[in-house]
């Protein structure tokens, strides 16, 4: 390729480019300090978000974004009110596929050819992902008027926490059918922790349960791995969490072993008490201290994620969640060994 | 062709779109180098500019601003000027090769592959930096891996554990896979996928409850 040619070639989509990135930084975003929504209006836009997560049926692209790594994903869900379907096929890094029909669960590791096969007790289904409207308990809901995201007109809501023991979120709620577009998370100066959105999404597709089902049943070449999930309690494993930090309930709690993206599943079962507050959860992981694995205790956090890792007497305690570290701290501060 | 004779700038800029597009045999490959080598303007241009079109092409991200990265190689170089060479063998000058009074500049004599990767390689050094300069300040950031997650140790107070394994490769980096089980565990529907998904994602249908 001669450089004249390869350059004249490329130069409109170079324009192109140009313009885009010109663009991107005018959307709007800004901290408008609007008085916070009546909590029955906050609590009606909770509940349209939560029924269009559960009531429409969409595909598109999720872009992703911590610390400046981008990944993406490619989504799909249909759903007719008794039935759900979910894909979720990621773009990047090692392409991990999430097929979900209901309460069955498939991952897929298309490299090391692993299909980990989940069937999910419903008694123990979780509020993950799903904003509560209960939420507008612990957090103020503010109108940030009207922006667009992946082409769609989308209302600005800001969710600030009223305590420190969590982070604020920023949602962009499609205008025509309430369904989430883009959430942020935001630090405590208002910094975005991480952020995931669509960059393109249709809604209101033709349900198609075939691109779901399908790839759960060719599973020929996948070594299949079903992981052992059962429903426990924490006092029956010898725990108490009696009051965790304010605003924050028991939604789920399983006897679990923790698998790695091989399939190889870690040694010990571990007990994992799932607690939210209705717009975000926190995990608290309990296992026998294996003096090999578990040395030193640590505190790290990947974008809006932290984790505190301890020992709490013979027993090795991860505690998990988009929260601040001192929400961990009180966590890890609650949870005492039933006498 | 004779690596040897001197390139032409028009032949340089040829040859750098020749190498930058991975179409250049093992000569011109060669005379390419030694047009960087002998630190030829217009061949660094050339080269420089095919790499932002390249770029640009696909991702928006990395064309933020042209002058960034040669500002970074010029400060890399610098610091690397400064830096001794711990247990590197000596290379066998060539004959033909011009002299280069600062640096290890070697490294741009090597073909393809090596100035393909430099790029990559320096992000990765660069990253992996803060934490052993930083100690332990809040953002103290460890690297990136592109599969989703960022992990930074914080709080100083607390010892990084000696399990966790961070170790780079190129801007790639190995995680820790024993906190990736609980990430998974946590997030339910994979560690690569943020806490809060857009849609909705991952609900089961059995929990609709709208009120108390």
């Amino acid at each position: 390729m001669r450089p004249a040619s390869s350059l004249r070639a490329w130069l409109p989509l170079l324009t192109l480019c140009a313009a885009m990135l010109v663009a991107a930084p005018a959307r709007a975003g800004t901290e408008a300090s609007s008085a916070p929504l009546a909590s029955q209006e906050a609590r009606k836009w909770l509940v349209r978000i939560h029924a269009a997560a559960h009531e429409r049926n969409y595909q598109g692209t999720l872009v992703f974004s911590a610390e400046g790594t981008l990944s993406s994903a490619r989504v799909a869900h249909f759903g007719n009110g008794t039935q759900s379907y979910e894909r979720i096929e990621l773009l990047d890094g090692r392409m991990q596929q999430v097929y979900r029909h209901n309460d069955r669960v498939f991952t897929l590791w298309p490299h090391s050819r692993v299909a980990v096969v989940e069937e999910r007790d419903p008694s123990q289904a979780s509020l993950r992902r799903v904003i509560d409207p209960r939420a507008e308990e612990h957090y103020e809901v503010r109108d940030q008027g009207i922006d667009h995201v992946a082409g769609r007109e989308a209302q600005v809501l800001l969710m600030s926490p009223r305590d420190e023991h969590r982070f604020a979120r920023r949602l962009w709620i499609d205008r025509r059918t309430g369904l989430m577009l883009r959430s942020d998370v935001l630090g405590p100066k208002h910094q975005v922790l991480e952020s995931s959105a669509f960059s393109q999404v249709e809604i209101g597709v033709k349900s198609q349960p075939q691109t779901v089902l399908l790839p759960m049943k060719q599973l020929d070449g996948y070594r299949q791995v079903r992981p052992a999930q059962q429903a426990t309690r924490l006092e029956s494993e010898g725990w108490n969490l009696e009051s965790p930090v304010a605003g924050f309930y028991l939604s789920s709690c399983t006897k679990r072993t923790l698998d790695s993206a091989d399939g190889v599943a870690a040694p010990a079962p571990v007990m994992q008490a799932v607690y939210s507050d209705g717009l975000t959860q926190v995990s608290v992981f309990v296992e026998p201290q294996d003096r090999q694995r578990h040395k030193q205790p640590l505190r790290i956090h990947m974008g809006a994620t932290h984790t505190l890792m301890q020992a709490h007497g013979d027993a090795w305690v991860t505690i998990m969640g988009d929260v601040p570290a001192g929400t961990l701290q009180q966590f890890f501060q609650a949870l005492e060994r039933r006498k | 062709m004779n690596p040897d004779s001197p390139v032409d700038p028009v032949d340089a800029s040829w040859l750098m779109s020749a190498l930058a597009d991975g179409e250049a045999d093992a000569a011109g490959a060669e005379r390419a180098c030694a047009a960087w080598a002998d630190a030829d303007p217009a061949a660094r241009r050339s080269w420089h500019v095919y790499h932002l079109i390249g770029d640009t092409l696909r991702s928006d991200d990395l064309a933020a601003s042209p002058g960034h990265d040669r500002a970074f190689l010029e400060r890399l170089r610098e610091r690397l000027a400064d830096e001794p060479v711990v247990l590197a063998p000596q290379p066998q000058r060539p004959a033909h090769a011009a002299v280069v009074p600062v640096q290890p500049r070697r490294g741009w004599a090597w073909p393809l592959a090596m100035a393909a990767s430099v790029m990559a390689v320096t992000t990765g050094l660069v990253l992996t930096q803060s934490p052993l300069g930083g100690g332990g300040a809040s953002d103290s950031r460890v690297a990136a891996a592109p599969a989703g997650a960022t992990v930074a140790v914080a709080q100083p107070a607390v010892q990084p554990v000696a399990g966790l394994e961070l170790a780079p490769q190129g801007s790639r980096v190995v995680r820790d896979a024993q906190l990736d089980r609980y990430l998974r565990a946590h997030r339910e529907y994979g560690a690569a996928l943020p806490g809060s998904l857009p849609g909705g994602a991952g609900l089961g249908v059995t929990a609709v409850s709208f009120d108390r």
